[in-house]
Protein backbone atom coordinates (compact mmCIF):
# COMPACT_ATOMS: atom_id res chain seq x y z
CA UNK A 1 0.00 0.00 0.00
CA UNK A 2 3.08 2.24 0.07
CA UNK A 3 2.35 3.56 -3.39
CA UNK A 4 -1.06 4.84 -2.40
CA UNK A 5 -1.71 8.51 -2.50
CA UNK A 6 -3.95 10.03 0.18
CA UNK A 7 -7.57 9.50 -0.64
CA UNK A 8 -6.86 6.91 -3.29
CA UNK A 9 -9.11 3.90 -3.39
CA UNK A 10 -6.91 0.90 -2.78
CA UNK A 11 -8.68 -1.27 -5.25
CA UNK A 12 -10.28 1.07 -7.70
CA UNK A 13 -9.74 4.22 -9.70
CA UNK A 14 -8.34 7.24 -7.86
CA UNK A 15 -10.70 9.73 -6.27
CA UNK A 16 -10.43 13.21 -7.68
CA UNK A 17 -9.32 15.66 -5.02
CA UNK A 18 -10.60 14.88 -1.58
CA UNK A 19 -14.16 14.10 -2.59
CA UNK A 20 -15.47 12.55 0.64
CA UNK A 21 -16.38 8.97 1.20
CA UNK A 22 -16.67 6.62 4.10
CA UNK A 23 -14.19 4.02 5.24
CA UNK A 24 -15.47 0.43 5.21
CA UNK A 25 -15.83 0.52 8.99
CA UNK A 26 -17.89 3.69 8.91
CA UNK A 27 -19.94 2.29 6.06
CA UNK A 28 -20.84 -0.69 8.19
CA UNK A 29 -21.82 1.63 11.01
CA UNK A 30 -24.11 3.49 8.63
CA UNK A 31 -25.73 0.22 7.62
CA UNK A 32 -26.36 -0.56 11.29
CA UNK A 33 -27.97 2.80 12.02
CA UNK A 34 -31.58 1.70 11.60
CA UNK A 35 -31.28 -1.12 14.11
CA UNK A 36 -29.12 0.96 16.42
CA UNK A 37 -31.70 3.75 16.42
CA UNK A 38 -34.51 1.35 17.21
CA UNK A 39 -32.47 -0.18 20.02
CA UNK A 40 -31.70 3.31 21.34
CA UNK A 41 -35.39 4.19 21.11
CA UNK A 42 -36.28 1.08 23.10
CA UNK A 43 -33.84 2.12 25.82
CA UNK A 44 -34.59 5.82 26.01
CA UNK A 45 -38.20 6.09 24.82
CA UNK A 46 -37.38 9.50 23.41
CA UNK A 47 -36.62 10.17 19.75
CA UNK A 48 -34.11 12.92 20.46
CA UNK A 49 -32.32 11.02 23.23
CA UNK A 50 -32.28 7.96 21.01
CA UNK A 51 -30.55 9.80 18.21
CA UNK A 52 -28.12 11.35 20.69
CA UNK A 53 -27.32 7.87 21.95
CA UNK A 54 -26.98 6.49 18.43
CA UNK A 55 -24.66 9.30 17.46
CA UNK A 56 -22.53 8.97 20.58
CA UNK A 57 -22.31 5.22 20.06
CA UNK A 58 -21.08 5.60 16.50
CA UNK A 59 -18.59 8.27 17.49
CA UNK A 60 -17.32 6.06 20.29
CA UNK A 61 -17.12 3.08 17.93
CA UNK A 62 -15.04 5.08 15.49
CA UNK A 63 -12.81 6.33 18.26
CA UNK A 64 -12.33 2.83 19.67
CA UNK A 65 -12.10 1.14 16.32
CA UNK A 66 -8.74 -0.40 17.10
CA UNK A 67 -10.41 -2.40 19.85
CA UNK A 68 -12.92 -3.98 17.53
CA UNK A 69 -11.90 -7.54 16.78
CA UNK A 70 -12.07 -8.04 13.06
CA UNK A 71 -14.16 -11.08 12.20
CA UNK A 72 -16.60 -10.52 15.05
CA UNK A 73 -20.01 -9.00 14.76
CA UNK A 74 -19.96 -5.26 14.56
CA UNK A 75 -23.63 -4.99 15.44
CA UNK A 76 -23.13 -6.79 18.76
CA UNK A 77 -20.13 -4.59 19.56
CA UNK A 78 -22.00 -1.43 18.66
CA UNK A 79 -25.07 -2.38 20.71
CA UNK A 80 -22.93 -3.08 23.76
CA UNK A 81 -21.25 0.30 23.32
CA UNK A 82 -24.69 1.91 23.25
CA UNK A 83 -25.76 -0.05 26.32
CA UNK A 84 -22.67 1.00 28.26
CA UNK A 85 -23.05 4.64 27.29
CA UNK A 86 -26.68 4.61 28.35
CA UNK A 87 -26.02 2.88 31.68
CA UNK A 88 -23.10 5.21 32.40
CA UNK A 89 -25.33 8.20 31.78
CA UNK A 90 -27.96 6.78 34.12
CA UNK A 91 -25.36 6.11 36.82
CA UNK A 92 -24.05 9.63 36.48
CA UNK A 93 -27.56 10.99 36.65
CA UNK A 94 -28.18 8.99 39.78
CA UNK A 95 -24.98 10.22 41.43
CA UNK A 96 -25.33 13.82 40.47
CA UNK A 97 -29.06 14.09 40.59
CA UNK A 98 -29.45 15.66 37.17
CA UNK A 99 -29.91 14.51 33.63
CA UNK A 100 -26.59 14.12 31.91
CA UNK A 101 -26.26 14.29 28.19
CA UNK A 102 -24.95 11.09 26.77
CA UNK A 103 -21.39 11.85 25.97
CA UNK A 104 -19.21 9.97 23.55
CA UNK A 105 -16.18 11.41 25.28
CA UNK A 106 -16.62 9.50 28.49
CA UNK A 107 -13.51 7.51 29.28
CA UNK A 108 -12.68 4.79 26.87
CA UNK A 109 -12.45 1.33 28.40
CA UNK A 110 -9.39 0.98 30.54
CA UNK A 111 -8.72 4.69 30.83
CA UNK A 112 -10.09 4.77 34.32
CA UNK A 113 -9.25 1.21 35.18
CA UNK A 114 -12.81 -0.03 34.73
CA UNK A 115 -13.37 -3.18 32.75
CA UNK A 116 -16.12 -2.50 30.31
CA UNK A 117 -17.93 -5.54 29.07
CA UNK A 118 -18.12 -5.15 25.35
CA UNK A 119 -19.42 -8.08 23.45
CA UNK A 120 -17.37 -9.90 20.82
CA UNK A 121 -19.59 -12.33 18.98
CA UNK A 122 -18.53 -14.43 16.06
CA UNK A 123 -20.55 -15.05 12.93
CA UNK A 124 -21.99 -18.25 14.35
CA UNK A 125 -22.53 -17.22 17.95
CA UNK A 126 -26.24 -16.60 17.71
CA UNK A 127 -26.94 -19.62 15.52
CA UNK A 128 -24.95 -21.86 17.84
CA UNK A 129 -26.68 -20.48 20.90
CA UNK A 130 -30.06 -21.05 19.29
CA UNK A 131 -29.11 -24.61 18.37
CA UNK A 132 -28.33 -25.33 22.01
CA UNK A 133 -31.68 -24.12 23.26
CA UNK A 134 -34.84 -26.11 23.76
CA UNK A 135 -36.92 -26.25 20.59
CA UNK A 136 -39.84 -24.36 22.12
CA UNK A 137 -37.55 -21.51 23.17
CA UNK A 138 -36.00 -21.32 19.75
CA UNK A 139 -39.37 -21.34 18.05
CA UNK A 140 -40.71 -18.56 20.21
CA UNK A 141 -37.61 -16.42 19.71
CA UNK A 142 -37.88 -16.77 15.94
CA UNK A 143 -41.58 -16.04 15.95
CA UNK A 144 -41.41 -12.94 18.11
CA UNK A 145 -37.98 -11.48 17.50
CA UNK A 146 -37.29 -12.44 13.90
CA UNK A 147 -40.74 -12.63 12.40
CA UNK A 148 -42.02 -9.77 14.55
CA UNK A 149 -45.11 -11.51 15.88
CA UNK A 150 -46.99 -9.88 18.74
CA UNK A 151 -47.39 -11.81 21.99
CA UNK A 152 -51.08 -12.24 21.25
CA UNK A 153 -50.48 -13.53 17.74
CA UNK A 154 -47.81 -15.93 19.03
CA UNK A 155 -50.15 -17.15 21.76
CA UNK A 156 -52.82 -17.90 19.17
CA UNK A 157 -50.43 -19.49 16.72
CA UNK A 158 -48.85 -21.76 19.32
CA UNK A 159 -52.12 -22.29 21.19
CA UNK A 160 -50.63 -21.36 24.54
CA UNK A 161 -51.75 -18.69 27.03
CA UNK A 162 -50.14 -15.25 26.78
CA UNK A 163 -48.72 -15.71 30.27
CA UNK A 164 -46.84 -18.75 29.00
CA UNK A 165 -45.59 -16.80 26.02
CA UNK A 166 -44.22 -14.15 28.33
CA UNK A 167 -42.54 -16.47 30.80
CA UNK A 168 -41.12 -18.74 28.14
CA UNK A 169 -39.91 -15.82 26.05
CA UNK A 170 -38.16 -14.05 28.89
CA UNK A 171 -36.45 -17.29 29.91
CA UNK A 172 -35.40 -17.81 26.29
CA UNK A 173 -34.02 -14.28 26.02
CA UNK A 174 -32.20 -14.63 29.31
CA UNK A 175 -30.85 -17.98 28.16
CA UNK A 176 -29.62 -16.47 24.92
CA UNK A 177 -27.95 -13.61 26.75
CA UNK A 178 -26.19 -16.03 29.06
CA UNK A 179 -24.99 -18.21 26.18
CA UNK A 180 -23.68 -15.15 24.38
CA UNK A 181 -21.78 -14.03 27.44
CA UNK A 182 -23.79 -10.87 27.87
CA UNK A 183 -24.02 -10.18 31.54
CA UNK A 184 -24.50 -7.23 33.80
CA UNK A 185 -21.30 -5.60 35.02
CA UNK B 1 -38.18 -0.83 52.65
CA UNK B 2 -37.30 -3.30 49.99
CA UNK B 3 -37.62 -2.36 46.36
CA UNK B 4 -40.37 -4.18 44.49
CA UNK B 5 -38.83 -6.80 42.28
CA UNK B 6 -39.30 -6.25 38.58
CA UNK B 7 -39.55 -9.51 36.68
CA UNK B 8 -37.70 -10.40 33.52
CA UNK B 9 -41.12 -10.91 31.95
CA UNK B 10 -42.09 -7.31 32.53
CA UNK B 11 -38.75 -6.06 31.27
CA UNK B 12 -39.03 -8.22 28.16
CA UNK B 13 -42.56 -7.02 27.54
CA UNK B 14 -41.36 -3.44 27.90
CA UNK B 15 -38.54 -4.10 25.42
CA UNK B 16 -40.97 -5.68 22.96
CA UNK B 17 -43.49 -2.83 23.13
CA UNK B 18 -46.13 -5.09 24.60
CA UNK B 19 -47.11 -2.93 27.58
CA UNK B 20 -49.78 -0.28 27.49
CA UNK B 21 -48.53 3.30 27.23
CA UNK B 22 -49.18 3.96 30.91
CA UNK B 23 -47.58 0.73 32.12
CA UNK B 24 -44.62 1.33 29.87
CA UNK B 25 -44.03 4.85 31.15
CA UNK B 26 -44.23 3.76 34.76
CA UNK B 27 -41.92 0.80 34.30
CA UNK B 28 -39.47 2.83 32.24
CA UNK B 29 -39.29 5.42 35.00
CA UNK B 30 -38.36 2.68 37.46
CA UNK B 31 -35.79 1.32 35.05
CA UNK B 32 -34.03 4.61 34.44
CA UNK B 33 -33.87 5.31 38.16
CA UNK B 34 -32.03 2.05 38.85
CA UNK B 35 -28.91 1.33 36.78
CA UNK B 36 -28.85 -2.37 37.68
CA UNK B 37 -32.43 -2.75 36.55
CA UNK B 38 -31.59 -0.71 33.48
CA UNK B 39 -28.80 -3.08 32.56
CA UNK B 40 -31.06 -6.14 32.90
CA UNK B 41 -33.56 -4.37 30.68
CA UNK B 42 -30.98 -3.35 28.12
CA UNK B 43 -29.61 -6.88 27.83
CA UNK B 44 -33.07 -8.36 27.31
CA UNK B 45 -33.77 -5.73 24.64
CA UNK B 46 -30.40 -6.29 23.04
CA UNK B 47 -31.06 -9.99 22.47
CA UNK B 48 -34.05 -9.04 20.39
CA UNK B 49 -32.03 -6.73 18.20
CA UNK B 50 -29.28 -9.31 17.79
CA UNK B 51 -31.85 -11.87 16.67
CA UNK B 52 -33.26 -9.44 14.12
CA UNK B 53 -30.14 -9.93 12.05
CA UNK B 54 -31.29 -13.50 11.40
CA UNK B 55 -34.15 -12.15 9.33
CA UNK B 56 -34.32 -10.34 6.03
CA UNK B 57 -32.98 -6.82 5.93
CA UNK B 58 -35.22 -4.05 4.74
CA UNK B 59 -34.36 -0.45 3.95
CA UNK B 60 -35.19 2.12 6.62
CA UNK B 61 -34.82 5.87 6.60
CA UNK B 62 -32.23 7.54 8.82
CA UNK B 63 -31.77 11.23 9.51
CA UNK B 64 -28.94 12.96 7.74
CA UNK B 65 -27.64 14.31 11.01
CA UNK B 66 -26.42 10.85 12.02
CA UNK B 67 -24.80 10.25 8.64
CA UNK B 68 -23.05 13.59 8.88
CA UNK B 69 -21.82 12.77 12.37
CA UNK B 70 -20.37 9.45 11.25
CA UNK B 71 -18.75 11.10 8.26
CA UNK B 72 -17.24 13.78 10.49
CA UNK B 73 -15.89 11.25 12.96
CA UNK B 74 -14.52 9.04 10.24
CA UNK B 75 -11.13 10.56 9.56
CA UNK B 76 -9.86 9.72 6.07
CA UNK B 77 -6.47 8.00 5.81
CA UNK B 78 -4.79 11.21 4.64
CA UNK B 79 -5.54 12.90 7.93
CA UNK B 80 -4.63 10.05 10.25
CA UNK B 81 -2.06 11.35 12.67
CA UNK B 82 0.98 9.18 13.20
CA UNK B 83 1.66 8.42 16.83
CA UNK B 84 4.78 10.07 18.01
CA UNK B 85 6.90 8.79 20.80
CA UNK B 86 9.25 11.45 22.04
CA UNK B 87 12.29 10.31 23.93
CA UNK B 88 13.31 13.12 26.17
CA UNK B 89 16.87 13.86 27.13
CA UNK B 90 20.08 12.95 25.42
CA UNK B 91 21.56 14.88 22.53
CA UNK B 92 18.17 15.88 21.35
CA UNK B 93 14.62 14.73 21.44
CA UNK B 94 14.02 12.10 18.87
CA UNK B 95 10.50 11.66 17.64
CA UNK B 96 9.64 8.19 16.46
CA UNK B 97 6.67 8.08 14.18
CA UNK B 98 4.62 4.92 14.48
CA UNK B 99 1.86 5.43 11.98
CA UNK B 100 -1.27 3.41 12.46
CA UNK B 101 -1.84 1.59 9.25
CA UNK B 102 -5.05 -0.28 9.69
CA UNK B 103 -5.95 -2.63 6.92
CA UNK B 104 -9.47 -1.36 7.23
CA UNK B 105 -8.52 2.22 6.63
CA UNK B 106 -6.47 1.35 3.59
CA UNK B 107 -9.59 0.05 1.91
CA UNK B 108 -11.82 1.66 -0.61
CA UNK B 109 -14.00 4.67 -0.20
CA UNK B 110 -17.26 5.03 -2.02
CA UNK B 111 -18.31 8.63 -2.18
CA UNK B 112 -21.31 9.84 -0.22
CA UNK B 113 -24.28 10.87 -2.23
CA UNK B 114 -25.79 14.31 -2.09
CA UNK B 115 -28.26 12.97 0.43
CA UNK B 116 -29.07 9.65 2.04
CA UNK B 117 -32.67 8.70 2.20
CA UNK B 118 -32.58 5.03 2.89
CA UNK B 119 -30.12 2.80 4.63
CA UNK B 120 -30.11 -0.94 4.30
CA UNK B 121 -31.31 -2.23 7.64
CA UNK B 122 -29.09 -4.29 9.80
CA UNK B 123 -26.53 -5.81 7.50
CA UNK B 124 -23.44 -4.69 5.74
CA UNK B 125 -23.99 -2.32 2.91
CA UNK B 126 -25.50 1.04 2.45
CA UNK B 127 -27.37 2.68 -0.27
CA UNK B 128 -27.62 6.22 -1.33
CA UNK B 129 -30.45 7.88 -3.14
CA UNK B 130 -30.42 11.36 -4.53
CA UNK B 131 -33.36 13.61 -3.91
CA UNK B 132 -34.55 12.38 -7.25
CA UNK B 133 -37.05 13.75 -9.66
CA UNK B 134 -36.63 15.58 -12.92
CA UNK B 135 -33.64 17.83 -13.14
CA UNK B 136 -32.03 16.69 -9.93
CA UNK B 137 -28.24 16.51 -10.01
CA UNK B 138 -28.16 12.83 -9.08
CA UNK B 139 -25.30 11.06 -7.38
CA UNK B 140 -21.76 11.64 -8.51
CA UNK B 141 -19.76 8.47 -8.14
CA UNK B 142 -16.15 9.52 -8.11
CA UNK B 143 -13.83 7.71 -10.45
CA UNK B 144 -16.68 6.60 -12.65
CA UNK B 145 -16.48 7.68 -16.25
CA UNK B 146 -19.88 9.28 -16.64
CA UNK B 147 -19.68 9.46 -20.41
CA UNK B 148 -18.74 5.81 -20.77
CA UNK B 149 -21.55 4.68 -18.49
CA UNK B 150 -24.08 6.86 -20.27
CA UNK B 151 -23.00 5.58 -23.66
CA UNK B 152 -23.38 2.00 -22.50
CA UNK B 153 -26.78 2.68 -20.97
CA UNK B 154 -27.94 4.22 -24.24
CA UNK B 155 -27.09 1.21 -26.32
CA UNK B 156 -26.54 -2.06 -24.48
CA UNK B 157 -29.57 -4.30 -24.05
CA UNK B 158 -30.35 -5.69 -20.62
CA UNK B 159 -28.39 -8.80 -19.86
CA UNK B 160 -25.40 -7.39 -21.69
CA UNK B 161 -22.05 -6.43 -20.24
CA UNK B 162 -19.40 -3.85 -21.03
CA UNK B 163 -15.95 -3.28 -19.59
CA UNK B 164 -15.61 0.20 -18.13
CA UNK B 165 -12.54 1.75 -16.52
CA UNK B 166 -14.32 1.48 -13.15
CA UNK B 167 -15.04 -2.20 -13.64
CA UNK B 168 -17.35 -4.51 -15.48
CA UNK B 169 -20.77 -3.07 -16.15
CA UNK B 170 -23.60 -5.54 -16.37
CA UNK B 171 -27.02 -4.16 -17.19
CA UNK B 172 -29.81 -5.99 -15.43
CA UNK B 173 -33.09 -4.46 -16.49
CA UNK B 174 -34.89 -1.35 -17.70
CA UNK B 175 -37.84 0.22 -15.96
CA UNK B 176 -40.20 3.04 -16.64
CA UNK B 177 -40.97 5.30 -13.70
CA UNK B 178 -44.30 6.84 -12.83
CA UNK B 179 -42.92 10.18 -14.05
CA UNK B 180 -42.19 8.65 -17.44
CA UNK B 181 -38.42 8.48 -17.19
CA UNK B 182 -36.50 5.45 -18.33
CA UNK B 183 -34.30 3.91 -15.65
CA UNK B 184 -31.81 1.10 -15.93
CA UNK B 185 -30.55 -1.18 -13.20
CA UNK B 186 -26.98 -2.36 -13.39
CA UNK B 187 -24.06 -3.67 -11.44
CA UNK B 188 -20.48 -2.53 -11.63
CA UNK B 189 -18.06 -5.07 -10.30
CA UNK B 190 -14.49 -4.15 -9.61
CA UNK B 191 -12.02 -5.71 -11.94
CA UNK B 192 -9.77 -7.99 -9.94
CA UNK B 193 -9.81 -9.79 -6.65
CA UNK B 194 -11.65 -8.32 -3.75
CA UNK B 195 -12.51 -5.10 -5.48
CA UNK B 196 -15.92 -4.02 -4.32
CA UNK B 197 -18.67 -3.19 -6.68
CA UNK B 198 -22.09 -1.76 -6.46
CA UNK B 199 -25.63 -1.88 -7.77
CA UNK B 200 -26.80 1.27 -9.46
CA UNK B 201 -29.89 2.72 -11.03
CA UNK B 202 -29.52 5.49 -13.57
CA UNK B 203 -32.45 7.42 -14.99
CA UNK B 204 -32.55 9.37 -18.21
CA UNK B 205 -34.18 12.73 -18.73
CA UNK B 206 -33.67 15.62 -21.11
CA UNK B 207 -30.15 16.17 -19.80
CA UNK B 208 -29.11 12.57 -20.14
CA UNK B 209 -28.39 9.82 -17.63
CA UNK B 210 -28.07 10.49 -13.93
CA UNK B 211 -27.26 8.08 -11.14
CA UNK B 212 -30.22 8.07 -8.82
CA UNK B 213 -29.39 5.11 -6.66
CA UNK B 214 -26.31 3.29 -5.48
CA UNK B 215 -26.08 0.29 -3.22
CA UNK B 216 -22.60 -0.63 -2.16
CA UNK B 217 -21.45 -3.69 -0.34
CA UNK B 218 -18.31 -3.10 1.71
CA UNK B 219 -15.51 -5.62 1.62
CA UNK B 220 -16.54 -8.94 3.05
CA UNK B 221 -16.99 -8.80 6.78
CA UNK B 222 -17.96 -11.55 9.14
CA UNK B 223 -21.35 -12.10 10.56
CA UNK B 224 -23.57 -10.60 7.94
CA UNK B 225 -25.89 -11.80 5.33
CA UNK B 226 -25.17 -9.16 2.72
CA UNK B 227 -28.18 -7.09 1.78
CA UNK B 228 -28.86 -7.85 -1.84
CA UNK B 229 -28.11 -4.69 -3.77
CA UNK B 230 -30.55 -5.89 -6.35
CA UNK B 231 -33.34 -6.20 -3.80
CA UNK B 232 -32.64 -2.69 -2.57
CA UNK B 233 -32.59 -1.37 -6.13
CA UNK B 234 -35.98 -2.99 -6.68
CA UNK B 235 -37.33 -1.35 -3.55
CA UNK B 236 -36.05 2.01 -4.76
CA UNK B 237 -37.64 1.54 -8.17
CA UNK B 238 -40.97 0.40 -6.75
CA UNK B 239 -40.97 3.44 -4.55
CA UNK B 240 -40.62 5.59 -7.67
CA UNK B 241 -43.55 3.91 -9.34
CA UNK B 242 -41.79 1.45 -11.62
CA UNK B 243 -44.02 -1.43 -12.55
CA UNK B 244 -41.49 -4.10 -13.34
CA UNK B 245 -38.76 -4.75 -15.88
CA UNK B 246 -39.51 -3.83 -19.47
CA UNK B 247 -39.51 -6.57 -22.06
CA UNK B 248 -36.76 -6.42 -24.69
CA UNK B 249 -38.98 -4.87 -27.38
CA UNK B 250 -40.26 -2.11 -25.11
CA UNK B 251 -36.73 -1.52 -23.88
CA UNK B 252 -35.33 -1.18 -27.37
CA UNK B 253 -38.12 1.18 -28.31
CA UNK B 254 -37.37 3.48 -25.39
CA UNK B 255 -33.61 3.31 -25.83
CA UNK B 256 -33.90 4.32 -29.43
CA UNK B 257 -36.48 6.98 -28.65
CA UNK B 258 -35.92 10.68 -28.19
CA UNK B 259 -32.98 11.41 -25.92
Amino acid sequence: MSDMRPGQIASGPPLPGTAGGLSPFATELVSLLPRLRRYAMTLTRSASEADDLAQASCERALKAQAQFQEGTRLDAWLFSIARNLWIDALRKRQREGRTEEIDAHLDLPGEDGRQVNEVALTVDSVQQALAQMPEEHRRLLMLICVEGCSYRAASEQLAIPIGTVMSRLSRARQGLAARLGMEAK
Amino acid sequence: MTKPEVSDEMLTALADGELSAGEAERLHALVTADPELAERFAILAETRFLLEAEGEPKPEAVPERLLAAIDAADAPPAQAQPRLTVIAGGAGEKPIAAPRTSARRAGWRLPLAASFLLVAGGVAGYLAAGRGGQGSPGIAVAGLDRAALSAALDTVASGGAVALPAGNLRIIASHKLADGRLCREYTISGAGQGKPGWNGVDCRDGQGWRTEFVAATPPESAGYKPASGGALAEAFLLDRGAEGPLDPAAEQGLLRGAR
